[in-house]
């Protein structure tokens, strides 16, 4: 059933930088995470989409939104009922910014 | 002391958006803190003689299915969300709209966990 | 809006905010946006505990929003709260890099009293 789903995190979590990913549902619950990340991010996850979507809510594309500390960067896509978050960790410690 | 731990858990509820009310008990349902929007729906049901007994009850044979300790009930109702996670020896039980983040309660639970110990203490002390 | 607000030529529009979320200047698209203030306060408010194994809590220094055609990019720096909104230009997209460049020039430029870009952002 699933199936889809751990295809898409599996693709995900091979990209470049990315340390894990987690999809989570409307209510926040977790449905599927891969590499490092808590399942328990889900909830707080969606809650910043949520918060975010109510910025500009006549917009009709979903916004990204990206947190960054030091290395890492958080981020987070919420997509109709869907809500992504992606973490990335870039290697090189000289540079907070990396692609 | 107390305020201190009432003012986090109002700082909690204000976080998760739908959050009605989050109320500590003992596990016969005596009130410890209840922290809860005024404004918002009533919610008193929450501490009615017999709703924290109930979950107290349903936790215990819920413990019994062969899956370990049960530690959390989630019930979702057509107006209403009840989350209550067993710590014994006390209760927490959040009250939210059926539509609030559920995922975001359930993470409370690791963060919540140092300002229960100070509350356990209290209660089990002599 | 106020010319010497306005740091990048794809800027359209700002907001500083003290840490208690009360708005101290604005300008541009934003001017007196009380409402989008109250959205970013949630959301920085949210922010500060994600997942302490990750990122350590309150250490998120900057967060930003990426729309279609437009942009925010929220810094916290010296207990004050900075908001730009940009647009993307015709040959491509605000990176990640420049809306940096951008931030460390807002903060040296709204606040006289900073000797350098690197020590404001906290």
């Amino acid at each position: 059933m699933e199936q889809q789903l751990e295809k898409v995190l599996s693709e995900i979590v091979t990209q470049q930088d990315t340390v894990g990913a987690l999809l989570a549902n409307r209510q926040g619950l977790c449905l599927g995470a891969k590499g490092n990340i808590n399942p328990n991010v889900s909830g707080i996850g969606t809650a910043i989409s949520e918060q975010v979507a109510k910025l500009e809510p006549n917009s009709t594309v979903p916004a990204t939104v990206c947190l960054y500390s030091g290395n890492k960067r958080c981020l987070i896509q919420k997509d109709g009922e869907i809500t992504g978050i992606i973490y990335k960790q870039t290697t090189t410690a000289s540079t907070s910014i990396g692609n | 002391m107390s305020d201190d731990i009432k003012k986090y858990f109002n700082g909690l509820l204000q976080k998760v958006s739908g959050l009605y009310v989050i109320q500590i008990t003992d596990r016969d349902g005596v009130p410890l803190l209840r922290v809860s929007h005024s404004q918002e729906k009533n919610v008193d049901f929450a501490l009615m003689p017999s709703f924290i007994p109930t979950f107290t009850t349903a936790c215990d044979q819920a413990s019994k299915l062969g899956l370990g300790r049960n530690k959390t009930i989630i019930s979702m109702y057509s107006n209403y969300q009840v989350v209550q996670m067993n710590k014994l020896p006390l209760i927490l039980t959040f009250v939210g709209a059926e539509d609030c983040n559920t995922g975001h309660i359930l993470a409370l639970e690791h963060q919540v966990d140092g300002y229960l110990e100070d509350i356990k203490l209290a209660v089990t002390e002599p | 809006m106020d010319k010497d607000k306005q740091i990048m030529s794809n800027q359209i529009g700002y907001l500083i905010l003290k840490d208690d979320g009360s708005l101290q200047e604005s300008g541009g698209d934003l001017k007196n946006d009380e409402r989008s203030a109250n959205v970013i306060m949630g959301l920085i408010n949210l922010t500060e505990s994600i997942d302490d194994n990750f990122m350590p809590n309150s250490s998120c220094e900057r967060i930003s929003i990426d729309y279609e055609h437009h942009s925010y990019s929220i810094c916290m720096s010296n207990r004050h709260i900075y908001i730009v909104k940009l647009s993307k230009g015709h040959n491509g997209v605000t990176t990640s890099s420049s809306s940096t460049s951008v931030y460390n020039d807002a903060n040296t430029e709204l606040n006289p009293s900073s000797t350098s870009s690197t020590t404001v952002l906290a």
